[in-house]
């Protein structure tokens, strides 16, 4: 608790000095503390006052008066206990307390338990004293009650009459009824949170008591075509669930995941709503092809490759765009329908994916039904969010001394041309341009519905949800999503027969502008005037008015739905006939509006709109064989299947222009031409057969091997189809007897390894064909358009390889309440895919082939899970996963096109820059070196002068969750952070007016000759700063820490509820992105801003606060 | 077993995409296979005749930009390996794989009726030997290819120049056969596509450039007297699309690459080389600009004075037109009638014709409002030629470098000329060839000195 305390301290400290302060890595220590402090936290209350005793035939009281002496526990017991006991044999060195007392009470009359600093011994109960008789009925009806080890009900636990095909299911009273059963009966218990068991009943009814399942390590896992536990796993599988998904109010799924998958890189391109989420999952296995990993909801790939270069997950690739730019498909997903997100990482789990393997899998489940009562959720929450930083930027008056210093450098004269800010505009009306046009506050509101119940037999759930946001921009701009999913789930008679059906659709419509004002409006000089004395707008050739913006429409509309069906059927006993049968389809209609009146009317502008539309159908069919048989000792599970799977992709891009009425902007029909700017249909085909097969040797050795077959269409008609595999192997050496008796503080410790090929697919559809283009330049000769061979045929394409190859390390400590993950990984992904040059004699300068160049990624992984502190009515939780990669290219092909942009040895993000020497104190130019090093030049030579000085990789990234609950009250909170660097300077050549307003980090600049300056001088002039950009002038460090959510719940209490008939009321708060800490002042946000290597003005995430409710009846 | 692989290797099949043209779609139908042939005209030909106009044009005495350094290289004769010449080398060959394509397909296709098939065939010849012609002249012995595979091709060396040109000769007297003197279509009477007369007029000038005079004496009387082309007395006519004295112009529109423009009928050597304002853009070297003889009607009609600076300073005004906004009246020439005068005037005068020299000559002369040549040796006959097809044919398709070189007096000459004299060096007659090719195909080797 001490050390809490001084975690506490230490937070208060770094508020004080964050953000910007040199100590801002306090925080990084911050959170090796608070680990620190979780860990011990675990050690004290385990009451792990390790005992070193060396005892023979002793008996039990000197044996416990002597723990009482070593433990400072006190130890109650009632007078004549110690009479019948037996003597005790002990010898321990440093052993915990709890494995020292349940040593020393085996095969005693006595049992123990440890309450605060006590330790109270009892007798033991002679009888099984769960399984007594509650009530009598006729012979042959039997009534039981399930209750876990806390004495709660347990609803839908499957019960089954041992030897016959009874089977029933508890009710939500947690009781159940058999007919007609007879003596001797044995009862099978089953269910997703208890362990399974066995109980011979007695009399006509019983109080069952069952174990619930407490270690995270049985929890389900997903994985491809099947499930697992993080017991049992041979592969590297990071998993996020509902729980942690309802504690932030993100309209994306896969914005929830930021910072919670150890390995995972997740960054939101903007903070508005339907913009880009990418995740890269253990680097960038592909120089130039997609690296987006495989998604999977339900069963039914959600893997849009949008066709772009390289591939990426947009649904508007091929459309425009609005502020919001790119636009995620995961923005029509409604994130409360999902139950669990399980990314796969390393070949043992991807390989069963093969061409699409090789950037990760991510399994996306959503909620179904659940046997029990008739249940009705509804959850409600409303908020708003606010870009939390605004850019220091200089006042106006330091404006107006920068802009006429600049004149001054230069020469010249202020004068309405050259000054208009100085000399036209009145310098008394300024405006803060960020508080007028980003200022604003973004609502939230967010509603779901869900319906949902079922019996043994049958289980369905429906539900529905909305949810609207707003955003920071003046005016009624918002994304509205309606979602509605329906599942259902029926089993035969004779359970051999199970239906699963379920579908999801959603309906997504934005009202947003065309532009983001985050990167035309922050830098306008202050005194720019919007409107002319009469009302209209006013225009100055060097910026856009920003007025104009506001009436430059952007609306779209998308649909997602995704439906799937799983029958399954036992042939024999464990032998099951499984077929997933899916069918997706994704449509966008984009529509932009340009008015007139929105343009400088200098350039005689007319109405223009764009039009543009997407849809994406496809299905797959994928029957699968699961056998599973017991031999020896151990448990054979195989698997064998086949996959049909087809995409057909539509985009439409019309170019409307001159509408004589604005007001028609939104229809093509007002425009008086229009022109098509591309039409394109690909079709994706994939066909495999695969297998898997795990055998697992008495829960101690467990081999898995997977092997795939696929064949893409993407692919030379020589190299469609391509074998994949991996050999996965797991040891759980605490089930070894010696490892089990030496190290009794270790619950659980598997070491695992793993290697395997898969394959990545993500080029562009029919990329071997020859097909011809129609000339973009000059297209008609005499009216007659022409076409002409755009690229050569290549009949050998074919995939990218991913060798990837992990070890892994899984422990648990003081039963399983601390879970460690340890993994290394190495890929190396090779046959990239790019351009590989040809002498132009050929026709070509390059064609689309597989070259020979070898690319590393590596890194440690790692994840702690802690049960803190867990009593009675408080808990404290913490979760934590830190990644370290590295991404090395090992070998180029010279004759691949851009083979000279990188660096053996070095990242492909390596960054060449020109090394900035600070000023020339006498000219107030800036200073690089030049090839020589030792000598200094205003003009660096682009060839020889740069050097690779770093690159935008991130050196480790991870996240920090505690969870701590009090009674009813509920309190988490989440730290993300990363370390890395990139450019962070927004700017560069203060003093021209079309620059605009600048940072402060100019403030510090060279004025006078002879002045000793950081940054050089104000000007006018571009070429003063032709090379500062890119130059390490603007390279720094872009590492940050974010408080990324803090989630605050409270569950009334049930007396109350009840009264209301509800099961559940809560009631909760919630905060997203609420502080970031970094070194970086110079951009809105660290993180948006490596997404393009630059330091762009982009709407950062805002910082959200929601309050929500949400019930049960 | 066996059918179950093969249903799957069906069901990757994706086939060609279904709005996308692919090369089995091309030579099926006589539209789609026009449109394939005539991209020969259009898509790398638009930005490279400027570049043929004008490289020679700057690395001879013609012309050159005015104020602009990254071409000053051309003026002073020291480009080095990976300078500036892969814009005109890679174009070139690429128009040289779309003949090679074009060949290929219409040979293989049976879907298109004979005389269709035949005349195209005969097109795609003559842009092959063109191409390869021009190859020839600017960077001296290059790889030959003549099909389309594309990854041996991009493997091979030089071929010996007389091979080139055995080649070259072989495609055009082959297009010869198979043209007719229509110019592509009936109904278009603009020349714009090749004919009979256009392989001719370039069979004279390739038998010139191999000392062929009877052949070259033959092809020229051949177009001469074919009485479809005249020298037009109006000057102002000669660059014009309905000028009489054209024997092929390419219709190909103006493109500019920064705005997207494309404009039919106005040239890159209006918008590029006559001035919008006060500043030249593209001006003559002094020495042409002074070497017209008093009263040529060309140097009035064909160069214009602009004062910069207090200095004055001539421009070509061949191309009259750069205006962008509307749709011109100008094609680019390629062949016209006076070169095949002068070829044949030379071609003559080799063989001791020496009345036939002259006629030819003071056609031209004639023209151009001079009196007749006084000339009556072949030796003075031949001066008076370089004279008079520099003055004439001067900023046109690198006419001047080309003809310096065939005549081994590029020493002679541009010692002799102020730009150039300090900085003139022989091996710089071959351009170097680009730095790219070079390291992308181990076979290929650099020209010497380079």
């Amino acid at each position: 608790m001490q050390l809490t305390a001084y975690g506490k301290g230490l937070l208060h400290s770094i508020r004080k000095h964050a953000p910007g302060d040199s100590k801002m890595w306090l925080g990084m220590k911050l959170t090796v503390i608070l680990l620190l402090a979780a860990i011990l936290q675990v050690s004290a209350k385990t009451y792990s006052q390790n005992i070193t005793l060396h005892l023979r035939n002793a008996p039990l009281e000197k044996v416990l008066n002597e723990i009482k002496k070593q433990s400072g526990f006190h130890i109650i017991y009632g007078k004549g206990e110690m009479t019948r006991t037996a003597n005790v044999d002990l010898n321990v060195v440093n052993v915990p307390l709890e494995e020292v007392l349940s040593q020393v009470f085996n095969g005693q009359p006595l049992t123990y338990s440890i309450s605060e600093k006590f330790i109270i011994i009892a007798p033991r109960p002679v009888t099984p004293p769960e399984n007594i008789p509650v009530s009598s009925l006729p012979p042959g009806d039997f009534v039981g009650r399930v209750r876990d080890d806390n004495g709660n009900s347990l609803a839908g636990i499957t019960i089954m009459v041992k030897g016959t095909k009874m089977i029933t299911a508890t009710d939500d009273r947690g009781e159940f009824t058999l007919k007609g059963i007879g003596p001797n009966t044995v009862l099978i218990l089953t269910g997703v949170n208890i362990e399974t068991s066995e109980i011979a009943i007695h009399g006509s009814s019983m109080l069952i008591k069952v174990k619930a399942k407490t270690s995270q390590l049985d929890e389900v896992q997903i994985i491809g075509y099947g499930t697992t536990t993080r017991r049992k796993s041979t592969g590297s599988v990071s998993s996020v669930t509902s729980e942690d998904i309802a504690r932030q109010p993100v309209q994306n799924p896969l914005a929830a995941l930021e910072g919670r998958i150890a390995g995972a890189v997740i960054i939101q391109s903007n903070g508005l709503p339907g913009s880009r989420v990418s995740m890269l999952i253990r680097g960038q296995n592909s120089i130039s092809n997609g690296t987006v990993p495989l998604y999977i909801i339900d069963g039914v790939p959600f893997n849009i490759n949008d066709q772009g270069v390289p591939a990426n997950n947009d649904l508007n690739s091929y459309g425009t765009s609005g502020a919001n730019g790119s636009i995620s498909p995961f923005s029509l997903i409604n994130p409360s329908d999902i139950e669990r997100i399980d990314v796969l990482k390393d070949a043992d789990a991807t390989a069963i994916y093969g061409t699409r393997g090789s950037n990760g899998v991510v399994l996306i489940t959503t909620k179904k039904g659940k046997a029990g009562k008739t249940k009705l959720d509804l959850n409600v929450y409303q908020g708003g969010g606010k870009i939390s930083r605004f850019l220091d930027l200089m006042s106006p008056t330091q404006y107006y001394a920068l802009r006429r210093e600049a004149l001054v450098n230069d020469g010249l004269t202020p004068a309405a041309a050259n000054a208009p800010d100085l000399v036209t505009w009145d310098t008394t009306k300024t405006t803060d341009w960020q508080k007028k046009y980003l200022g604003g506050t973004a609502a939230t509101t967010d509603a779901e519905a869900t319906v949902s119940g079922g019996d043994m037999r049958t289980k369905f759930l429906f539900g529905a949800g909305y949810h609207r946001e707003t955003t920071v921009f003046p005016g009624d701009l918002s994304d509205q999503r309606i979602s509605v999913r329906f599942n259902s789930e029926h089993s035969s008679l004779d359970r051999k027969f199970n239906a699963l059906i379920s579908v999801i659709y959603s309906y997504d419509k934005s009202n947003l502008i065309g532009s983001d004002l985050t990167a035309v409006t922050y830098n306008l000089p202050p005194d720019l005037p919007v409107y002319n004395a009469d009302g209209s707008l006013y225009w100055n050739p060097n910026f856009t008015n920003p007025q104009s913006y506001l009436a430059q429409k952007y609306i779209d509309g998308k649909n997602n739905l995704i439906s799937n069906a799983v029958l399954r059927y036992t042939l024999l006993p464990g032998l099951e006939l499984k077929t997933n049968l899916g069918f997706s389809s994704i449509t966008l209609n984009q529509n932009r509006q340009t008015p007139a009146t929105s343009q400088n009317p200098n350039i005689s502008p007319t109405n223009n709109a764009i039009f543009s539309t997407m849809t994406q159908k496809g299905y797959i069919a994928e029957p699968q064989l699961v056998y599973n048989r017991n031999i020896s000792k151990g448990k054979l599970t195989a698997l064998a299947g086949g996959t049909w799977q087809s995409t057909l992709n539509n985009t439409q891009y019309i170019n409307a222009s001159n509408y004589s009425n604005p007001g028609l902007l939104g229809t093509l029909a007002g425009a008086s031409s229009y022109s098509l700017r591309y039409i394109t249909q690909t079709l994706y085909r994939y066909n495999s057969v695969f297998g898997r097969l795990t055998y697992d040797w008495n829960s101690k050795y467990i081999f898995n091997g997977n092997i795939r077959r696929d064949g893409s269409s993407r692919f030379g008609s020589g190299h469609r189809f391509g074998t994949f595999g991996s050999v996965g192997a797991a040891w759980i050496f605490t089930n070894e007897k010696f490892i089990a008796n030496s190290l009794p503080f270790l619950s659980f410790g598997k070491l695992r390894a793993s290697y395997g090929i898969t394959g990545n697919d993500q080029v562009q559809d029919y990329q071997f064909l020859p097909t011809l283009s129609t000339a973009s330049v000059a297209s008609a000769y005499q009216g007659v358009s022409v076409i002409y061979p755009s690229r050569i045929a290549n009949p050998g394409l074919h995939w990218e390889t991913n060798k990837k190859m992990e070890v892994g390390l899984d422990l648990g400590f003081f039963k399983d309440r601390a879970l460690l993950t340890v993994n290394y990984y190495r890929n190396r992904s090779n046959n990239q895919l790019g351009a590989i040059s040809l002498a132009i004699q050929a026709g070509f300068n390059s064609y689309t082939g597989n070259l020979p160049a070898l690319l590393q990624n590596q890194g440690f992984e790692f994840e702690l899970n802690t049960k803190n502190i867990v009593t009675k009515d408080f808990t404290w939780t913490s979760s934590f996963n830190l990644t370290v990669p590295q991404n090395k290219l090992l070998a180029i092909d010279p004759t691949y096109f851009y083979a000279s942009s990188y660096k053996l040895g070095k990242s492909l993000n390596q960054q060449w820059k020109f090394l900035y020497k600070g000023v020339d104190p006498a000219t107030g130019n800036p200073l690089y070196a030049n090839q020589t090093k030792d000598t200094l030049t205003f003009v660096p030579n682009y060839t020889t002068d740069r050097s690779v000085i770093g690159d935008t990789d991130p050196r480790f990234y991870g996240g920090l969750n505690n969870t701590f609950t009090y009674k009813s009250l509920e309190l988490s909170f989440f730290f993300q952070f990363t370390r890395r660097y990139g450019n962070i300077y927004p700017s560069s050549a203060p003093g021209i007016l079309a620059n605009g307003n600048q940072n402060v980090y100019w403030l510090d600049r060279w004025r006078h000759a002879g002045d000793n300056t950081t940054h050089p001088r104000a000007t006018t002039s571009y070429s003063v700063y032709s090379y500062y950009s890119s130059s390490t002038a603007n390279w720094g460090d872009n590492s940050f820490i974010r408080l990324k959510n803090v989630s605050f719940a409270y569950n009334l209490p049930s007396k109350f509820i009840q009264r209301l008939h509800m099961s559940n009321l809560r009631l909760y708060a919630q905060g997203q992105n609420l502080f970031t800490w970094t070194k970086n002042k110079y951009s809105l946000d660290p993180e948006t801003s490596t997404v393009i290597n630059q330091a762009p003005m982009v709407m950062p995430p805002l910082r959200t606060i929601t309050f929500g409710l949400n019930c049960s009846f | 077993m066996v059918f179950a692989f093969s249903s799957c290797k069906k069901y990757v099949d994706a086939g060609s995409p279904a709005n996308q043209l692919t090369e089995d779609k091309v030579f099926v139908d006589s539209a789609t296979t026009l449109s394939s042939v005539l991209s020969l005209y259009t898509y790398y030909t638009t930005a490279n005749i400027i570049n043929l106009n004008q490289y020679g044009s700057m690395s001879a005495d013609d012309g050159y930009y005015f104020n602009n350094s990254s071409y000053d290289l051309f003026r002073t004769n020291t480009l080095a390996a990976g300078n500036y010449t892969s814009a005109i080398y890679n174009a070139l060959y690429q128009t040289i794989n779309l003949a090679n394509y074009n060949l290929e397909g219409l040979t293989a296709t049976t879907s298109l009726t004979t005389n269709f098939k035949t005349q195209l065939l005969g097109e795609c010849e003559f842009w092959r030997a063109y191409c390869y012609f021009n190859l020839l002249n600017y960077f001296g012995a290059v790889p030959l290819v003549i099909n389309t595979n594309a990854l041996t091709n991009a493997k091979l060396p030089r071929t010996d120049t007389a091979k080139v040109y055995d080649q070259i000769v072989a495609d055009l007297l082959d297009a010869k056969i198979r043209l007719t003197a229509t110019y592509g279509s009936y109904t278009i009477t603009e020349k714009a596509r090749i004919n009979k007369y256009v392989v001719s007029a370039f069979l004279a000038r390739v038998y010139l450039y191999r000392g062929n005079w009877t052949a070259a004496e033959a092809e020229a009387t051949s177009v001469i007297g074919s009485g479809l082309f005249n020298l037009e007395t109006n000057f102002a006519n000669v660059f014009l699309k309905t000028s009489n004295e054209t024997i092929w112009q390419d219709a190909a529109p103006y493109y500019n690459g920064n705005t997207g423009v494309t404009v039919i009928g106005v040239t890159q050597m209006g918008v590029n080389w006559i001035p919008s304002g006060t500043v030249p853009l593209f001006i003559l070297y002094d020495t042409l600009a002074s070497s017209f003889e008093t009263g040529d009607k060309r140097q009035t009609n064909w160069t214009q004075p602009i004062t910069y600076n207090s200095k004055t300073y001539y421009y070509p005004y061949k191309y009259k037109n750069r205006n962008t906004s509307v749709t011109g009246n100008e094609y680019n020439v390629m062949f016209r009638l006076a070169e095949q005068y002068l070829i044949r005037s030379e071609a003559r005068a080799r063989q001791g014709n020496i009345s036939g020299a002259q006629d030819d000559i003071n056609a031209i002369r004639t023209r151009a409002g001079l009196a007749n040549t006084p000339a009556t040796t072949p030796a003075d006959l031949l001066t008076v030629l370089e004279h008079e097809r520099w003055v004439e044919l001067f900023t046109e398709m690198s006419d001047r470098w080309f003809n310096l070189k065939r005549t081994g007096r590029t020493d002679a000459v541009f010692s002799a000329e102020t730009e150039k004299k300090s900085t003139w060096k022989s091996y710089q007659a071959l351009y170097p060839i680009p730095q790219p090719e070079i390291i992308a195909n181990p076979n290929m080797t650099q020209n010497p000195q380079y």
